[in-house]
């Protein structure tokens, strides 16, 4: 059903609909800037943006929340009207802000001529609240009304909320940023400033500066932000190991589900580290060795020769240097059952550990992966993608021609190793949601 | 530097447009007709069609097969290709294949870099002239189809947008098609019904064909006659929508186990095709497109009722445009919000928009037109949305002149004289509790609606 029997938006709609664009310029750059009162600053120049757009991911998130579950989130709205959300300091102007288990980060877009004062805008994230307290208590029924939007109808992410809070057990990381109606509700202000000041002070967070920008006016941008005390950064929990190797299984209906769902999600802990970027580029690969249908692949067996998967969705995720968060998001085809698909996973899943990646898939589709990034349509940006997730992952940032590299750098028996690991023995949790 | 080479890079490719018929409608050898506009900076081909479908309008056909056809055909395997040789082969060649049902149109094409062009060209053509449609895939499609299609209507909101198509669109079978609330006839899609389906739309004559991406006009002719190789005579016949019924109403559709209150507001708007298509999209854009529209500020930042509300332009038709305002509010304030949110789109009546907002919008939108006129898909989309409109397929090009000549004044023109009135919305709300709407005509079911005066 279509929300409102959609047709067409019309000439101007379909031109704003952006597909492929131009072909490549010289590979963009990622120059680090002197950090001023941040941990790191960077600029990645687009002169064909004509804009700038202004990015300080604050390297705290969830997971450092002693708090109430969700009073992150609660944070981030705080933090978001004080400097920017009630500001009438700029008006042409895009926005925005999040928050996730290990940032949490705010962006705003401008014209080129008014950076500075976006600078100086966006900054205020770090300042202490000038809300009236009365408005700040309110923002927690706004929290409550975001809680309905993306949870009310959505019964499988709170099945996988539970799902992953059976997984990490005692560690932060069982939690939802969203937090729980409940949690929205014990939320105190007090608590919120106590984080706020623990978190957001620009030693903690790293700032890229995007678009049509010279490198020094980006510099004198780093130095508008005023240094303050050094803040020591928040220890970062690693307790994946958060119970005993074993199946957490789980089975029920859900309100508004029609169809059986598996949800299965093991925590991998490899042999030996591997560099985050190098790993990083490794699953990457593997995610398109496994969902491709050719030889080699979970999609050929499970849903191209037989009909056992009506579709499935599979991330790799990377915890640390050494364990990675693997999830199995399936819906069975008529006929088979949830058990029975999850079963046929874990056979493929370890018949083609034991053989080994295929060579011709894995040329085949390491082939056609380069060709895509070095044809990417708008490297500056991927570039911007790329150096903002490494971020909010607390990690070095790389450029994209980097990232090609590391790609370049990936081999058959890295991947087959990580699919080694995958069906070792580990810590999983998994649901079978049937129809209510 | 290209922010400073570009502007001379639209300035060449308009004059060229004036001096050479470089760009504009052509016709291929085989006699087919396309819109064609040169992007020899681009890496891209885009090669798009739009088949009128008037299936979805007549009587006695089963509404799910235009959007089951349409993923059968693309994912079903055509020819002497496998499913998996189909997506496969596209992947190779970095190549993209699409196909969907928009309306009473069937859209499709084929994106590829130049020198792979032929063979994505080849596989397409062999897609729409020999699909295999195999009843295995059917089944899958039609069984997950049904699924998603249950799912979506218990979500509240969802069944408050069907009650509004239900009074507004009567029931007539286009109803059928934009609600399939008939999960039956999904579950019992056949091969003959698609079959036939694709023998009447999947037809070489009649369909409105772009091409844009760097290459010449002959071999944007050779693609085109290559997509169509082999597909039977057409046209289909046009397709006949009945009346749509837009009296003002306040409907309240009471569902006691909703976790939410959703709210939505309905105001007529024209058709596409004309000057004022700019100022629609400002409008709308000013009303209710970020967290500084009127919008947001009236219903979270001033009453604290809701997280997002928002505004957007939409369709029933072509002919029937809607400027839907909507968000989630909190259920005790239901009635304030609905009041406000009337006030605040009745201003754009009486005043002119900010200067500061508008300014805002038009750099934003500009700078995306300007990112369009380097993207061939893009361009070869407008283009089939500028000739479903009957205009030039190369009034793309007049949009930021369209734009550089909007202001608050043009804006408050277009709503005064094209939008409906403040007073005469229509208006659903979906809620727990029957009394959040005082005055609404309060009903159970989506079917109801049609009940209420």
């Amino acid at each position: 059903m279509r929300l409102w029997g959609v047709v067409s938006g019309g000439l101007v709609a379909a031109v704003l609909a952006i597909g492929y664009a131009a072909l490549s310029g010289p590979a963009p750059a990622i120059l680090p800037l002197s950090p001023g009162a941040f941990s790191a600053a960077y600029l990645i120049p687009d002169a064909t943006l004509g804009s700038v757009e202004l990015y300080i991911t604050v390297q705290s998130g969830e997971i450092d929340n002693p708090h109430t579950p969700g009073l992150a989130h609660y944070v981030e709205h705080l933090a978001w009207l004080n400097a920017i959300g009630t500001s009438d300091a700029l008006t042409n102007r895009h926005t925005n802000a999040w928050t996730a288990a290990e940032a949490t980060a705010y962006t705003i877009a401008v014209p080129a001529d008014s950076a500075t004062k976006a600078m100086k805008t966006l900054a205020k994230i770090f300042s202490p609240f000038t809300l009236t307290e009365d408005f700040m208590l309110s923002e927690r029924a706004i929290l409550q009304r975001e809680y309905d939007l993306r949870m009310g109808d959505a019964p499988l992410e709170l099945r996988q909320q539970a799902l992953l809070a059976r997984l990490y057990g005692d560690d932060p990381r069982a939690r939802a940023v969203l937090g729980t109606p409940a949690d929205i509700a014990a939320m105190r202000l007090s608590d919120a400033v106590a984080l706020h000041t623990a978190s957001h002070q620009p030693g903690q967070a790293v700032l890229v500066i995007y678009g049509d920008i010279t490198a020094a006016n980006a510099q004198a941008l780093v130095q508008a932000v005023p240094i303050n005390a050094p803040v020591a950064p928040p220890a970062s929990p690693r307790r994946f190991a958060a119970g005993p190797v074993a199946d957490l299984h789980h089975a029920g209906p859900a309100p508004l589900v029609a169809q059986p769902h598996v949800l299965a999600v093991r925590l991998v802990t490899l042999p030996q580290p591997i560099p985050r970027a190098q790993l990083q580029a490794q699953l990457a690969m593997l995610h398109l060795v496994l969902t491709s249908s050719l030889p080699g692949s979970l999609a050929k067996p499970l849903r191209y020769d037989a009909q056992l998967a009506q579709g499935f969705e599979l991330s790799l995720i990377d915890l640390t240097d050494q364990v990675i968060e693997v999830g199995f998001y399936a819906r069975p085809d008529t006929g088979t059952t949830p058990v029975d698909l999850l079963a046929a996973h874990d056979a493929t899943l370890a018949r083609i550990a034991a053989e080994g990646v295929p060579q011709d898939t894995f040329d085949r589709l390491h082939r056609r992966w380069l060709a895509a990034l070095t044809s990417d349509p708008d490297p500056a940006r991927a570039t911007l993608d790329l150096a903002l997730q490494a971020a909010a992952q607390r990690l070095p940032l790389q450029s994209h021609a980097e990232y090609v590299d590391m790609v370049k750098a990936v081999t058959r028996d890295q991947v087959t190793a990580l699919l080694r690991a995958m069906v070792a023995p580990g810590r999983r949790a998994v649901d079978f949601v049937t129809p209510d | 530097m290209r922010h400073l080479i570009l502007p001379l890079v639209v300035a060449l490719t308009l004059t060229a447009c004036q001096d050479e018929p470089s760009a504009g409608l052509k016709t291929s050898a085989q006699g087919h007709a396309f819109a064609f506009m040169p992007m020899p900076d681009t890496a891209m081909v885009s090669v798009e069609v739009s088949w009128p479908m008037p299936w979805p309008t007549q009587t006695g056909r089963n509404p799910a097969v235009p959007y089951i056809g349409a993923d059968l055909m693309l994912g079903g395997g055509a020819g002497q290709m496998s499913p998996s040789e189909v997506q496969e082969s596209f992947a190779d060649l970095n190549a993209q294949g699409y196909l969907y049902a928009a309306g009473t149109t069937l859209r499709g094409g084929v994106t590829a870099p130049p020198d792979a062009l032929q063979n994505a060209i080849a596989i397409a053509n062999t897609v729409l002239r020999a699909p295999s449609l195999p009843q295995d895939w059917l089944t899958r499609l039609r069984d997950g189809f049904a699924a998603n299609q249950t799912e979506a209507q218990q979500i509240s909101a969802n069944q408050g947008w069907q009650a509004l198509r239900n009074v507004v669109l009567g029931d007539q079978p286009y109803n059928d098609y934009l609600s399939l609330t008939d999960i039956a006839s999904i579950r019992t899609t056949s091969q003959a019904e698609v079959r036939q389906w694709h023998a009447e739309t999947v037809v070489g004559q009649g369909a409105l064909i772009a091409v844009a991406g760097p290459l010449t006009e002959a071999e944007a002719g050779l693609a085109v006659d290559a997509l169509f190789d082999g597909l039977p005579a057409g046209p289909a016949a046009p397709a006949q929508i009945g009346p749509l019924d837009f009296t003002p109403r306040t409907i309240l559709l009471h569902l006691p186990a909703a976790t939410k209150t959703t709210l939505g507001l309905i105001a007529r708007v024209p058709p596409t095709g004309d000057d004022g298509e700019v100022d629609d999209l400002l409008a709308s854009l000013i009303l209710g497109g970020d967290d500084q529209s009127l919008l947001f500020t009236a219903l979270r930042t001033d009453l604290r009722a809701s997280y997002a509300f928002s505004a957007g332009l939409d369709g029933y038709t072509r002919d029937n445009r809607i400027l839907v305002m909507s968000g989630e509010v909190d259920t005790a304030q239901a009635a304030t919000a609905r009041d406000v949110v009337v006030k605040t789109y009745a201003t754009l009546f009486t005043t002119p928009v900010s200067q500061s907002a508008l300014t805002q919008w038009k750099t934003s939108v500009g700078a995306q037109l300007t990112q369009g006129e380097t993207d061939p898909v893009s361009r070869t989309s407008a283009m089939i949305e500028a000739m479903l409109d009957k205009v030039d397929p190369l009034r793309v090009l007049q949009l930021q002149g369209m734009l550089a000549r909007s202001t608050p004044e043009s804006v408050q023109a277009r709503v005064s004289a094209s939008y409906t009135p403040a007073q005469a919305l229509l208006i659903i709300a979906v809620s727990p509790d029957a009394d959040a709407l005082p005055g609404a005509c309060v009903i159970a079911t989506p079917e109801a609606a049609v009940k209420c005066p």
